[in-house]
Parts: structure tokens; C-alpha cells; sequence
């Protein structure tokens, strides 16, 4: 999950470096902590949140296949 | 198919910047090659010059590029066609067992769409509709949808009343506004709100 987050964020911002991926792991749920360039801030959010709905959406699917949740949250 | 040169100049850049120039191409819109670096040689003897192969990228090879690396990170054993159908570039996966890709209504599939047209609009100044399918889904639900758009209108001139279509996404109000467009007497008009925005179908 961590390394397909990672994956697309670099692929939308314009500092890949800046982009890193915090996991908090519970009994069933992963928290990932997208940190990006705060300049960056805005091409993982998109358009009235269009890019960051679909983040969540893809991640939750990969997650949900192997039996877990996941929630997306965006920190700059 | 995609647009090369092979240019040479005393340093690295330089040959870049030639090339950009024979090919009227951005820094971000190519991939460069570097065939040869400046070498000042022993004593300053065989002085070798840069030369670089500089390839104008295509949108059709970055977008599979983007879906093919995609899948490979959400561990998933597929195929990416392409193919083009009026304006538009279609990039179908094919591959076992992949309901869970298009997901409930198609959303985690229009999410993987999002995604992959962001990724390929950095890389490529105005880049072709893309249509991110996976097998026939899509395909299919576009021949539904003309074909659901045909019935309705039919019954609109038959009966000379508006009729109320289900809620659709932006492609596919789209699709209903096209056949729409074919038929004399009648007219198309969305409404409400996402994703609950609909088409009316009325007497025109």
C-alpha cells in the first residue's frame, strides 16, 4: 500500500523527493500519512478534490483486496 | 509513431538544446539519451564531442507506460491495449479476475482514470481524452447507454413527453447527449447535481 501511495504521488508532484509515506498500523486499518512538498500540496489534492478522492479510492480497493482498510490522509 | 533526432555539440546541453530546436519540442515533453559524454581526451587530443538521441514522447507510450507501472504496483497480472477511437486514446487492461479493479459502478475504475490522466498530463502538453477500460467494461456499458438513449427517445416522440433519464457521470451524459444529437424533434439537457446529475431527454 505504502509503496503504490509512494508511486503516484511522485508521479503527480513536481518534488517527488519531498513525497514520503508514514504508516500507522492498527488490529485492521493502515493510516497513511502522505507528506508532500507543501507547494505540491495542491496537484494531490486537485481540482475540488478530484486527484485526492481518487487516491483514497485506489488505495482502499489494493487494501480491501487483502482484507484491509486504509484511509489516505494528506499532510504537507 | 514518436519523433527522434541524434544531435552532437561540445557539451551535453548544448546538444540537447539543438535538438530541441530541430524537433520543436520542450525539455519536458522528451527523453534524452546520452550516446556520448564531452570528453576532453588525454592532453587534449581526440577531444569527443556530446552526443545525445533526444525522442519527442508520445502520448500513447506514456499513458501505457503510467497503467502498466500502476499495475504492477497494486500487484495486479495484466495487459495494456491501446487504440484510438475518434478523439479519443482508449488503454484497455486485460486479465483474470478483475472485477475488484472496476470496482462498485465502475468508481474505482474512473479513480484509476483520474489518476492516470493527471500522471500523463504532466509528462504531455495537451494530451488526448483518455479511456481507461478493463476487458470489455466500458465498451460495453458505452453500446448500454446509445442503446438505453435510442429506446428513451423513441418513446419521447411517441408519446411528444420529456422523460427523465438515471443519474450518470459526465461520460456518459455524454454519450446520451451525442445520440441525442443524431435525432430530429428532440433535445437533451442535464441536471441536479453529482452524482446524482441526470439527463432529460425532451420534445424538441
Amino acid at each position: 500500500m505504502k509503496e503504490l501511495l509512494e508511486y503516484l504521488a511522485r508521479a503527480l508532484v513536481d518534488k517527488p523527493d519531498a513525497v514520503r509515506v508514514e504508516v500507522i498500523e492498527s488490529e485492521k486499518s493502515l493510516i497513511l500519512q502522505l507528506h508532500v512538498d507543501p507547494e505540491d500540496v495542491g496537484k494531490v489534492i486537485g481540482k475540488q478534490g478530484r486527484i485526492a478522492k481518487a487516491l483514497r479510492t485506489v488505495v482502499k480497493a489494493s487494501a480491501a483486496k487483502e482484507g484491509l482498510k486504509a484511509i489516505v490522509e494528506i499532510v504537507d | 509513431m514518436s519523433k527522434a533526432t541524434e544531435t552532437e555539440a561540445e557539451t551535453t546541453e548544448e546538444a540537447i538544446g539543438a535538438a530541441l530546436e530541430e524537433l520543436g519540442a520542450e525539455r519536458d515533453q522528451v527523453e534524452v539519451e546520452i550516446l556520448e559524454e564531452p570528453n576532453k581526451g588525454l592532453l587534449g587530443l581526440r577531444k569527443a564531442r556530446a552526443r545525445v538521441r533526444v525522442t519527442v514522447l508520445d502520448g500513447e507510450d506514456v499513458a501505457k507506460t503510467a497503467v502498466e507501472g500502476l499495475l504492477a504496483k497494486m500487484g495486479v497480472d495484466g495487459t495494456v491495449t491501446t487504440h484510438r477511437d475518434g478523439d479519443e486514446l482508449w488503454l484497455t487492461i486485460g486479465g483474470d479476475s478483475l472485477a475488484w479493479l472496476i470496482g462498485h459502478h465502475g468508481y474505482t475504475l474512473d479513480a484509476l482514470q483520474v489518476l492516470v490522466q493527471a500522471m500523463v498530463s504532466r509528462q504531455i502538453k495537451s494530451p488526448a481524452r483518455l479511456v481507461l477500460d478493463i476487458e470489455d467494461y466500458r465498451a460495453r456499458r458505452k453500446r448500454e447507454i446509445k442503446s438505453l438513449a435510442e429506446r428513451t427517445i423513441g418513446t419521447v416522440l411517441a408519446r411528444n413527453e420529456a422523460i427523465s433519464m438515471r443519474p450518470m457521470n459526465a461520460y456518459e451524459r455524454k454519450i446520451v447527449h451525442l445520440v441525442v444529437g443524431e435525432y430530429e424533434g428532440v433535445a437533451s439537457i442535464s441536471t441536479g447535481v453529482d452524482p446524482n446529475r441526470f439527463v432529460i431527454i425532451t420534445p424538441a
